[in-house]
């Protein structure tokens, strides 16, 4: 499990010999023991965006196929498993896909309200 | 939404007026409309990055740290890390001293990565590694040598702009290329299929597009698309199982018949 999560025991020995310069675990290769609670947050927003996806495909296909679709996504998107690393881009990809969502409903009401998400 | 997300990556700016124009076009038969939303998106998303543009002005007292909106990955710091990329592939430094020289560069406060980028010191150290490693104004300009070298970097942004990177530490695996490789494949006909219902992600399409020309190496930047085709190679998936289900109740109907 830990493993699965991005974390690797050997990682942190190995790079403990090899560098000795502290950088504030900035660089995605230092171990990240303290912040396994961010990729916890990286993992639940991960599989909420796997839940906006379900809520654009519900206008393109019926619920059933919708939420297989979201529960096949969610799969392949764990096999990618970028949550385990500490980047922007789980965030990132979290806002673009709410972006796409409020863009569709903008799309289907041309309502000012679906702008004011869009925009913010 | 538009605006929290150039906070996350200053090159996400660049959607705002894709989708400005996206909303031109979708209003293009009522004036009043079109003008009234079009500002109000453009108008919010400035309005939620301006604070931080505002504490980053006041922190450094520069209107030049604008530039990288107030981030300390300025566009001088990256002169310096090509520069340190390119003294390694010409053998003129050796991995570890370049790794070294970036977790020193890491351990800087962002207030010292700001003040290097404006007072020229990153340009200076970048200089002088390109001078060691002989690197000529072509190979810093990373212009493609010749037609074929463009076609090249062109097809490979591309590919990844559908598929991740081939190897990349242990983000991206060869198994997971591979596999993605697959569903680009699979998802691809139907992306094409839906393009038209799809109109309110072509903002985004076109976004990536010019990331995938620009960064295809870096082929986290595209995970949207990776994300988009995973999701209708699952609807492929999906309906490819849902006829091989009903071609065998038919038959099994028939053989019983």
């Amino acid at each position: 499990m830990p493993k699965m999560i991005g974390y690797n025991p050997e990682y942190v020995a190995y790079n403990a010999e090899v560098y000795t310069l502290d950088t504030h675990g900035r660089s995605h290769e230092f171990p990240m023991w303290e912040k396994l609670y961010l990729k916890i947050i990286q993992a639940l927003l991960d599989a909420l965006s796997v839940f906006v996806v379900y809520l654009m495909l519900v206008r393109f296909v019926d619920k059933r196929k919708a939420l297989a679709t979201a529960l096949m996504l969610g799969c392949f998107t764990a096999f990618l498993g970028v949550y385990a690393l500490l980047l922007r881009e789980t965030l990132q990809l979290f806002l673009m896909l709410l972006l796409s969502y409020w863009m569709i409903r903008y799309y289907d009401s041309r309502h000012v309200k679906h702008i004011i998400g869009g925009g913010g | 939404m538009s605006g929290l997300l150039t906070l996350t990556l200053q090159a996400n700016a660049l959607i705002v007026p894709l989708y400005c124009a996206y909303i031109i076009m979708l209003n293009i038969r009522a004036t009043r409309k079109l003008l009234w939303h079009t500002f109000l998106y453009g108008g919010l998303a400035i309005l939620i990055v301006t604070p931080w543009l505002v504490r980053s002005y006041s922190y450094f007292e520069d209107i030049r740290v604008l530039r990288s909106m107030g981030m300390s990955l300025t566009f001088e710091q990256l002169s310096y890390f090509g520069s340190l990329g390119r003294a390694v592939k010409r053998n003129a430094i050796t991995q570890e001293k370049q790794k070294e020289l970036g977790f020193i560069n890491n351990s800087l406060s962002q207030k010292d990565m700001i003040k290097h980028s404006l007072n020229g010191g990153y340009l200076r150290m970048a200089d002088s590694l390109d001078a060691l490693a002989g690197t000529s104004a072509s190979d810093k300009a990373r212009t493609p040598k010749n037609l074929t070298h463009r076609i090249n970097r062109y097809l490979r942004g591309l590919i990844y702009y559908v598929t991740p990177r081939i190897s990349f530490g242990g983000m991206y695996s060869m198994v997971k290329t591979y596999l993605f490789a697959l569903l680009a494949l699979l998802g691809v006909p139907v992306i094409l299929k839906y393009f038209l219902k799809l109109r309110f992600i072509w903002p985004l399409l076109v976004f990536h597009l010019f990331m995938a020309l620009r960064f295809g190496d870096e082929s986290r930047r595209l995970i949207f698309m990776h994300y988009l085709v995973a999701t209708f190679a699952s609807i492929t998936i999906l309906y490819a199982y849902e006829k091989l289900r009903k071609r065998n109740i038919r038959e099994s109907s028939q053989a019983v018949n």
